[in-house]
């Protein structure tokens, strides 16, 4: 009997060709959603606290919540802050810290955002601003999102989570650089659907950040913006204080696999982040697994890009992490990793 | 030499007085705090107008920030690239009599002092820079053309006048 399976194999060859349709790699990639209902703005009482929801401040990483929606307040507000020994400064920031706390979502999760402007709060001090924030994690209108609020007014809107990543948020308020070196920076860690592939021991998040400052008085500095036009930082950080994890290392063990959520958030600069005595074995371009590297000793980031390094700590000691352009090393972009 | 007096005022006389500027019908008060950087979003905007009107229009800057002094007024001002003479409201009468809100609000009044328009300069900071309406311009161009004027208030995005 002879049976012709050219129909059938041409079945099929349909069906694998459909099947893998829609599969975007490793991050198991869903429909998208683009856009979200418009944002509102009101006056409303602002809570205790300045933040709500998965967050942390750098280097920690708060967990990912198990729900389709995450409700995340993160307010502003002008708070003293200081980046290195005798430098204090009013800076305008995200929740209660610069850089501003790290939110942690995962890939699909629609985010109710809520914002304070607070900088009334602090009205004898510093003159009350309008603000806004600019999710890079979200696919949304800016003009409608993004849209500046004046103090005491607070905005509501939401945004999901399309790609996995490591993303910026700031403020994009014109002068949107007078914002930024402000200290209107933060990350987004976006999980895919089933986290990040593989295991690691330890994991943290790293945030370079410019500083324009220069002397008002004896006590307290003020942001700089001729030396930000001329791109010449008095402070390059990692998490926002200068040379911070010099003093107080980020602990591992020899053998660990460490992961690194690493954002430069510029304004200005690029950094070619590298951690002396290893390589990375894993790098995944702006966080997103798809972007895969080996074998690389420096990732290039410009300012708001990203990229999570993986590396093993190969023996016990104590391994530097660098921008490898050094005047930002001179300027505080260092800090140690110590294995005991 | 009194004849020639009288033939030279007689030929003088008229050019100067065509030389003269008329007095400026409308008054503009621009009300600023030197620290808030709002400004910069309507440096393009104020600046055209002050080019465009400055024969009719008195334009003044009216500085209302507790530490305002005149290195950061005139340091701003350079920056801004803005030729305009300001007052330092020290007494604060000007923020008194005028109310405005915000830094970067500005105040419209004829040679009455009624005030014909209070608010925003334009909407270019709502809209990403693009100035979909320019609020000032048409306050003072339906002034000077003696056209009904198409807005009486505006609210603004700045920083609060504390």
């Amino acid at each position: 009997m002879k049976t012709n399976l050219k129909p059938l194999i041409f079945l099929a060859g349909l069906a694998v060709i459909i099947s893998s349709c829609g599969q975007g790699g490793k991050t198991n990639d869903n429909a998208k959603i683009y856009g979200s209902p418009e944002a509102t703005v009101g006056k409303e009482t602002a809570p205790a606290n300045y933040t709500a929801g998965p967050v942390a401040y750098a280097p920690a990483i708060a967990p990912v919540v198990d729900a389709d929606q995450v409700s995340v307040r993160i307010d502003v507000q002008h708070k003293k802050v200081t980046v290195a020994d005798g430098v204090t400064f009013w800076a305008w920031i995200f929740g209660d810290s610069l850089p501003g706390p790290v939110l942690h979502v995962r890939m699909g999760q629609t985010v109710d955002f809520v914002m304070t402007n607070r900088s009334d709060e602090t009205a004898q001090f510093t003159v009350p601003m309008p603000h806004s924030i600019d999710f890079h994690s979200a696919m949304v209108s800016p003009s409608d999102k993004y849209r500046i609020i004046n103090s005491g007014e607070t905005i509501h809107f939401r945004w999901t989570a399309n790609y996995p990543g490591v993303f910026m948020y700031h403020c994009g308020t014109p002068a949107i650089l007078q914002h930024m070196i402000s200290g209107m920076i933060g990350m987004v860690i976006v999980d895919p659907k089933d986290g990040f592939p593989g295991k690691v021991d330890k994991e943290f998040a790293i945030i370079q950040n410019e500083f324009y400052l220069k002397k008002a008085n004896d006590s307290m500095y003020v942001t700089d913006m001729e030396s930000a036009k001329l791109r010449q930082p008095a402070f390059v950080t990692f998490n926002g204080k200068y040379k911070q994890y010099v003093q107080h290392p980020l602990q591992v063990k020899p053998g660990d696999r460490v992961r690194l959520y690493v954002l430069n958030t510029g304004p200005n600069l690029p950094s070619s982040f590298h951690v002396v005595g290893t390589i990375f074995d894993k790098v995944w371009l702006d966080g997103n697994p798809d972007n895969e590297m080996h074998g690389m000793q420096t990732v290039l980031l410009g300012s708001s890009s990203s990229a999570i390094v993986e590396f093993v700590v190969p023996e016990k000691g104590t391994y530097a992490f660098v921008d490898h352009n050094f005047a930002s090393v001179e300027a505080g972009a260092v800090g140690l990793i110590q294995a005991k | 030499m009194k004849k020639i007096l009288v033939i030279l005022v007689a030929f003088a006389l008229p050019a100067i007085l065509l030389s003269m500027k008329p007095a400026p019908k409308l008054n503009v008060y621009l009300f600023l705090q030197a620290d808030c950087p709002c400004v910069y979003s309507h440096k393009d905007s104020f600046g055209k107008l002050l080019k465009q009107y400055s024969d009719e229009v008195n334009f003044r800057i009216i500085f209302e920030g507790r530490d305002d002094d005149k290195l950061k007024i005139e340091k701003l001002l350079t920056q801004l690239d803005w030729k305009v003479p300001y007052t330092k409201d020290t007494d604060r009468k000007l923020l008194k009599q005028f109310k405005p809100s915000l830094s970067t609000d500005c105040v419209v009044f004829d040679q009455q002092s009624n005030v014909i328009y209070r608010g925003t300069i334009d909407d270019g900071v709502k809209n990403m820079g693009m100035i979909k309406y320019f609020y000032l311009h048409d306050v003072i161009n339906a002034f000077l053309q003696k056209k009904p004027i198409p807005w009486s208030n505006v609210p603004g995005t700045g920083c609060r006048i504390v």
